[in-house]
């Protein structure tokens, strides 16, 4: 059964914090599952919950509702301590990889922290070696085992914080913006190591992300928030290729060209209008070039088929 | 030598003075000097001299020999005066940070109380309570004095605990006291190691203080606070027996604090090792 079992699960995840100006829904009702060895990109604009999804997923934040499957077993629902070994079968990579790490531990003994916890009974001297031979397989050399993170650069970080993600062999990675404090020729070297990663050992990434680029180089499927409610979601080419959603549309548009011509510009909301008009119909409609007098009255559907769009008039 | 010292020229000062100091009391019983409990009326209240550097007291006792004995115990009470309250704040001030809810609370008030006393009151209301003598006063200072470290630790601890790394380590599975021990407890001490190393200093003040208005050390116990009360009705005419005991405790404590001063910057972590 659980050979055939998703990598995750996520279903109708619902999650509210009590904010400043009243309740912010964070999450309503996101569902996704990735398939084995698929990958699969959350997209969408700052504060539209995909952060909060990430830490949902992997139980860092505690959910309203609903539910997190991890191969078949049930990671939300598990106690604290069953959570706790759960916690192995997926790593995590963080959005800045110099404050992810200890800063008065070396490279090795944070990379090797997953070893310490989960395989207690491993000697130090196998941990270290362990520890070792994830770090050459990201790519980095003996001299910086013995480091403190504050000696290394950004790239560098990153792969360590991804050594330290992969030495349990987990089958899910989930990266919360993983190159978003890299510059642009290190984010192409970690996105390198990412595909060369998934193509040797089968791993299946969830990213978090807004760097499109990426989603289009790395994954199978994409999911897009907005507002904390998926309002679009299906094959990444395909996606890509056609967005049914207005803001997906939106989205795809800001995309940086060589030769920008009508590069779109947002119109400028805050989120609090958001927020309030999430409450009914649908949220996207008062920046939505589209929107029309029934977009105000019913919260769109999300349609049950592989490019599945919540939208009363989707693109064609 | 590292670099500081060459760039301060108080700090080096202070390092030096610190330095004979503790040189000079843990080499005391190989000094050949005369034993500073050894009472001689006929050397009584002679002035400092060749014989004699800093005088003699009113029972005939060699000051230089006490100044210098006096030295190991001031040290070594102000030394377990900040290990012990720190030992004790620190596990309460992470306890109390990490955990947080009524644990917090409960600890939080706890520490409050012993807050609102006037600094040196309560070392003397607990002295009295567990009678003279050094290592009473110690205890005495010590846990007056330990809820400052929990303060400082517990305030260090609510901000580490929201740094990335230790969701990090939330999100591989270690547990918590495993969190608090290894990630956040290494990374909240910096501030704590400066407030023990300038406590030093006034854990010296303090007991000496409280051996002076009887509180502390008893005779024969040879300590500066104590030396300095025992001269009190002939300082006025003799003055070297208040004058050389004083001046230890005054350049102690004004090296101990100058020198913490200049450590001060270069124990954050964050400034020593970045490239």
């Amino acid at each position: 059964m659980i050979d055939t079992a998703a990598t995750l699960s996520v279903k109708n995840l619902t999650k509210s914090f009590v904010g400043q100006h009243g309740i912010v829904h964070a999450l309503r009702d996101v569902s996704f599952e990735i398939e084995r060895g698929q990958s699969l990109s959350i997209v969408g604009e700052s504060g539209c919950g995909k952060t909060t999804a990430a830490l949902c997923i992997a139980g860092l934040q505690s959910l309203d509702a609903g539910s997190v499957t991890l191969s078949g077993k049930n990671f939300s629902a598990a106690s604290r301590a069953e959570q706790n070994q759960l916690r192995s079968d997926f790593g995590m990579v963080f959005q800045n990889p110099l404050s992810a790490l200890n800063p008065r531990m070396r490279i090795w003994q944070s990379v090797a922290e997953p070893l310490r916890v989960h395989q207690p009974t491993l000697s130090g001297e196998m941990q270290h070696q362990r520890a070792q031979a994830a770090l050459e397989q990201v790519g980095l050399g003996a001299q910086h085992f013995r480091a403190f993170p504050g000696e290394l650069s950004g790239g560098q970080l990153q792969r360590v914080v991804l050594a330290r993600a992969l030495i349990l062999n987990p089958k899910l990675v989930i990266l919360d913006e993983p190159t978003s404090a890299l510059d642009v020729s290190i984010q192409a070297q970690v996105l390198n190591l990412l595909q060369e990663l998934r193509d040797t050992r089968g791993l299946s990434y969830l990213f978090i992300t807004h760097n499109l680029a990426l989603v289009e180089v790395l994954t199978d499927q994409v999911v897009v928030m907005y507002a904390g409610r998926v309002v679009e979601s299906g094959p990444a080419a395909l996606v890509f290729a056609k967005p049914r959603h207005p803001y997906t549309q939106e989205l795809i548009r800001t995309i940086p060209e060589a030769t920008p011509k009508n590069r779109a510009a947002f119109r400028a909301i805050n989120v609090g209008q958001i927020q309030a008009a999430a409450e009914v119909g649908c949220a996207y409609r008062l920046r939505c070039a589209h929107a029309k007098i029934e977009c105000a009255n019913v919260v769109p559907p999300l349609a049950t088929q592989t490019h599945a769009v919540a939208c009363l008039f989707p693109l064609s | 030598m590292s670099s500081w010292v060459r760039g301060n020229i108080f700090a080096a000062i202070s390092a030096f003075g610190l330095g004979s100091i503790v040189v000079l009391a843990l080499l005391a019983p190989y000094l050949g000097l005369a034993d500073p409990t050894q009472i001689d009326f006929a050397l009584k209240l002679l002035p400092p001299s060749a014989e004699h550097w800093f005088g003699t007291d009113g029972l005939g006792r060699d000051i230089f020999s006490g100044v210098v004995h006096g030295a190991r115990v001031s040290l070594l009470v102000a030394l377990g005066v900040v290990v012990i309250a720190a030992g004790i704040g620190i596990p309460i001030g992470l306890v109390a940070g990490y955990a947080g809810g009524w644990l917090d609370t409960i600890f939080m008030r706890i520490s409050d109380v012993f807050l609102a006393f006037p600094p040196l009151l309560l070392p003397i209301t607990l002295s009295a309570l567990l009678g003279p003598g050094l290592f009473n006063a110690l205890i005495a200072v010590a846990i007056s004095w330990f809820p400052w470290y929990a303060r400082i630790v517990r305030s260090t601890v609510l901000s580490v605990k929201s740094e990335l790394y230790v969701q990090a380590a939330r999100a591989i599975g270690t547990p918590p006291l495993s969190i608090a021990v290894r990630h956040v407890l290494p990374n909240s001490l910096s501030p704590v190691i400066v407030q023990a190393s300038m406590d030093f200093g006034f854990a010296i003040l303090t007991t000496a203080s409280l051996s002076f208005i009887g509180m502390g050390a008893v005779p024969p116990t040879v300590e500066w606070g104590l030396m300095v009360a025992s001269s009190r009705s002939v300082f006025l005419e003799y003055w070297w027996t208040a004058m050389f005991p004083g001046m230890a405790i005054f350049l102690t404590v004004f090296f101990a604090n100058v020198l913490v001063d200049s450590v001060r910057d270069s124990l954050d972590p964050k400034l020593e090792r970045k490239p």
